[in-house]
């Protein structure tokens, strides 16, 4: 078997699952449903990321009952071969669309606010190469480049949020909070799009990162720490502009380090933090293809997970560049997957780790009756 | 042998990747730009616009007594402006040290604004922290005039002219993020400072000031508020047709030498569409009540006529306070430092009686300036952000109507002055 996994630590491990739920939970939302109704973002952002959290926990205690080390083994136990590869698909596709929508952000950043006159597939080349050969790389590599620029992505991170203090004026939060209660829940449900499959994606690997019980520590910690982080940006986001103005930004983040109040030295540091972020979105990218490639791998018993990369690497870009040659889904499709996404992500999980737990009840009693 | 080879690949094409991640193909060298310091814009001829740029080259020619050349030309957005541009010339242009857009009062006061920056500024590179300048009269006259030999280097003018607004108050600094901010938010309207040519050429007449008759025509505040209503309608009211006061305002400055354009006062705007002018002092006092202001010099009347220097130094953010009643009550509680520059002249005075006298005039000229800027329909008071925060639901906030409560709003202002003889807080000394 060729699945270039490896053995991280918890630091690593950490740090990969952090950059990619917080590139995907601070960049990949669009701008003009997450402002619709307000302001309410950084609180939205929190419930999301506490909601995931809650989903994670039931997955790896069920996965503990069940003595199963990867996701797949527990789709696999708790829906059988046939309907469990139909979900490993399902997630599957899930990574990928997650990589495309990073992919797909940061071209668009980076080709209207840096390179301007380059065509976007351009952009996306040089950006899914940055992608696919971590994720070529396996685990290991991942982890250790994660554990490596990690630091340096939080003090990017924050040293545009603390630059941009100038411009803070609380009473852009307001109305407070903006949204009714059943009107936020509903968007903290929706969020979990952006941090669940950084989780998922930790399970599906979980045996390389010394196993379940180690994984399971991992994804608390990073799930909080992105979560904060989220919040934080949105927060931040929200006192810098109001939420008309927020609704109509496809990069608020590089609005953000656009308006530096400081003259001179920091006035044009935008480039230089996009990098950084970009850095960042192509890890995260790299870690959902191969995650995408692993779950893959395992559940069609494929030997080698290289050519996996190497062609959901490829989807992945064909997905991100569809937007820009306007061969974007239907608008119906996008609205319901935005509104009903989360269900339909969880569902499964769910379904496998109730039925899986009820297998392990059965077994236990049927055990216990013989004896 | 095979290993050799994978090596050899891999340092090939990284080399080729970071030949063009550098930049190394199609390199340019910073002598190959024009760097676009200033934007000035102006209705055209044939189109929309006139968009004239000052730029930041030429300054180190022995004979050029000028900033650098101004070039321009009709567009339709900036967009074209820059290709048009570049079309006749050697180099090309870059407006990322872009530090001010000046827009010309008839551009601004006819709504066009909205139309020329509704674009993403990102796109062409200019930074959002650019400042926001409204020029009385034309855009390129008064870009014009900033070409001098005292004005070599433009790159310090920004700074130079937030230092100006920080140290006297007599103009606000408006960035395009916050123009972006006020106007889209309804959360209030922005002040811009304002900027014209400041000596009328030979045999020129200074027609605003003819026009308006100067403080003859009336005393401060006794301008009937429907009629102000109605000039702003129709298009700019100047000082003098708000509060019958015209000092302060470029133009109608006796100064000679230095730059012969020169930026003092504000221009009101409601949304994106210029109202009106507000002059130096009343500027200062604006700020005062929107907290903005950090020291300034006043002249204060006293009762027997005479005018005593007084150095402000604002005391921070001042409590605002909105009853949103039927007819919402507004109050503004303002603290402030006054430092009486020439104490001998105020000898015959009490302390208790010039603390009045100062605290009665701030009070006065703050509520001409609001039933002024009311009647306009601009909240330069930024009223709708202490509404605003009275909400819970961005829906219900958006179904209230404010811009008709303000219309109804009535204000009261409480200045609390700390009157200080000490020399040494005078910023002369």
């Amino acid at each position: 078997m060729k699945l270039n996994q490896g053995k991280i630590g918890r630091q690593e491990i950490v740090c990969a699952v952090a950059i990619t739920a917080c590139a995907s939970g601070i960049f990949t939302p669009g701008s003009q449903t997450l402002y619709a109704n307000g302001n309410p973002a950084y609180i939205s952002m929190l419930l999301s990321a506490g909601l995931a959290l809650c989903v994670f926990g039931l997955l790896v205690r069920a996965m503990r009952r069940t003595g199963a080390h990867t996701l797949w083994e527990l789709l696999r136990f708790g829906l059988g071969s046939v309907a469990g590869r139909i979900a490993a698909t399902f997630y599957t596709l899930l990574f990928i669309l997650s990589a495309a929508s990073l992919l797909s952000r940061f071209t668009l950043l980076l080709g209207q606010f840096v390179f301007p006159l380059t065509p976007g597939w351009n952009i996306l080349i040089y950006l899914l190469a940055a992608a696919c050969v971590p994720a070529w790389l396996g685990l290991e590599g991942l982890g250790r480049a994660a554990r490596l620029l990690g630091w340096p992505m939080l003090f990017s991170l924050t040293l545009a949020l603390i630059l941009a203090a100038g411009n803070y004026e609380p009473y852009r939060l307001a109305p407070f909070p903006g949204d009714s209660m059943p009107g936020l829940a509903g968007f903290g449900a929706r969020g979990t799009l952006f941090f669940l499959p950084a989780l998922l994606g930790l399970l599906v690997v979980a045996k390389g990162a010394h196993g379940l019980s180690n994984a399971g520590k991992a994804g608390y910690i990073a799930n909080a720490v992105s979560g904060v982080l989220a919040a934080v940006c949105r927060l931040c986001l929200g006192m810098s502009y109001s939420y008309k103005d927020l609704a109509q930004m496809h990069s608020p983040m590089y609005r953000l380090a656009t308006g530096f109040k400081a003259e001179g030295y920091f006035s044009r540091l935008d480039v230089l933090l996009v990098f950084g972020w970009a850095m960042g979105g192509m890890l995260a990218a790299a870690f959902y293809i191969y995650a995408a490639s692993y779950l893959y791998t395992n559940a069609f018993g494929q030997e080698d997970i290289r050519p996996s990369v190497a062609v959901f690497s490829g989807v992945a870009g064909a997905a991100a560049l569809a937007p820009h040659l306007q061969f974007a889904p239907p608008e119906a499709v996008m609205a319901f997957l935005s509104a009903y996404g989360y269900i339909l992500m969880v569902a499964p999980l769910l379904m496998a780790a109730m039925i899986a737990r009820a297998h392990v009840k059965r077994r236990r009693r049927a055990r216990g009756g013989a004896v | 042998m095979k290993k050799a080879l994978r090596i050899a690949c891999v340092i090939l094409s990284a080399g080729v990747f970071l030949i063009c991640a550098a930049g190394c193909i199609e390199q340019k060298s910073p002598d190959e730009y024009g760097y676009v310091m200033l934007i000035g814009v102006d209705e055209g001829k044939m189109k929309p616009f006139h968009v004239s740029m000052l730029l930041q080259r030429g300054a180190d020619d022995d004979e050029g007594d000028t900033a650098g050349p101004l070039i321009a030309a009709e567009c339709e957005n900036l967009f074209e402006a820059v290709s048009l541009l570049e079309s006749g010339l050697p180099f090309s242009l870059t407006l990322s040290r872009t530090s001010a857009i000046v827009i010309s009062e008839a551009v601004a006061s006819g709504g066009k604004a909205e139309e020329l920056l509704d674009v993403s500024l990102g796109i062409v590179f200019i930074r959002y922290h650019a400042n926001l300048i409204t020029a009385h009269g034309r855009a390129d006259a008064f870009l014009r005039r900033l070409q001098s030999g005292l004005n070599k280097n433009l790159t310090k003018l920004e700074k130079g002219f937030v230092e100006f607004s920080e140290e006297t108050g007599y103009v606000p600094v408006v960035t395009l993020a916050q123009f972006y901010d006020l106007a889209w938010s309804g959360a209030g309207d922005v002040i811009v400072p304002l900027g014209a040519k400041e000596f009328a050429d030979e045999g020129e007449a200074r027609p605003a000031k003819e026009k308006a008759g100067g403080m003859a025509n009336g005393t401060p505040g006794d301008r009937n508020a429907g009629t102000i209503g109605a000039l702003a309608e129709e298009g700019v009211i100047y000082a003098v047709d708000l509060l019958g006061e015209d000092t302060f305002l470029p133009g109608y400055m006796t100064r000679e030498d230095g730059l012969t354009g020169g930026m003092m006062g504000s221009a009101v705007f409601k949304g994106t569409r210029m109202v009106g002018v507000l002059n130096g002092t009343h500027t200062q006092a604006l700020l005062m009540a929107t907290g903005h202001f950090r020291h300034g010099r006043m002249h204060i009347p006293l009762p027997d006529g005479k005018k005593i220097s007084v150095m402000f130094t604002g005391k921070g953010k001042p409590a605002t306070t909105l009853l949103l009643y039927d007819e919402p009550l507004a109050s503004f509680k303002i603290d402030i430092h006054a430092a009486i520059e020439q104490p001998a002249g105020v000898a015959s005075y009490s302390r208790q009686e010039l603390r009045r006298g100062i605290e009665g005039y701030l009070e006065g000229l703050l509520r001409e300036i609001f039933s002024a800027c009311k009647a306009a329909g601009a909240d330069v008071f930024s009223l709708g952000k202490a509404a605003v925060v009275q909400f819970d639901d961005a829906r219900r906030w958006e179904a209230y109507d404010w811009e008709g409560a303000y219309t109804k709003t009535r204000a009261k202002f409480t200045v609390d002055a700390q009157i200080v003889f000490d020399f040494t807080r005078s910023r002369v000394e």
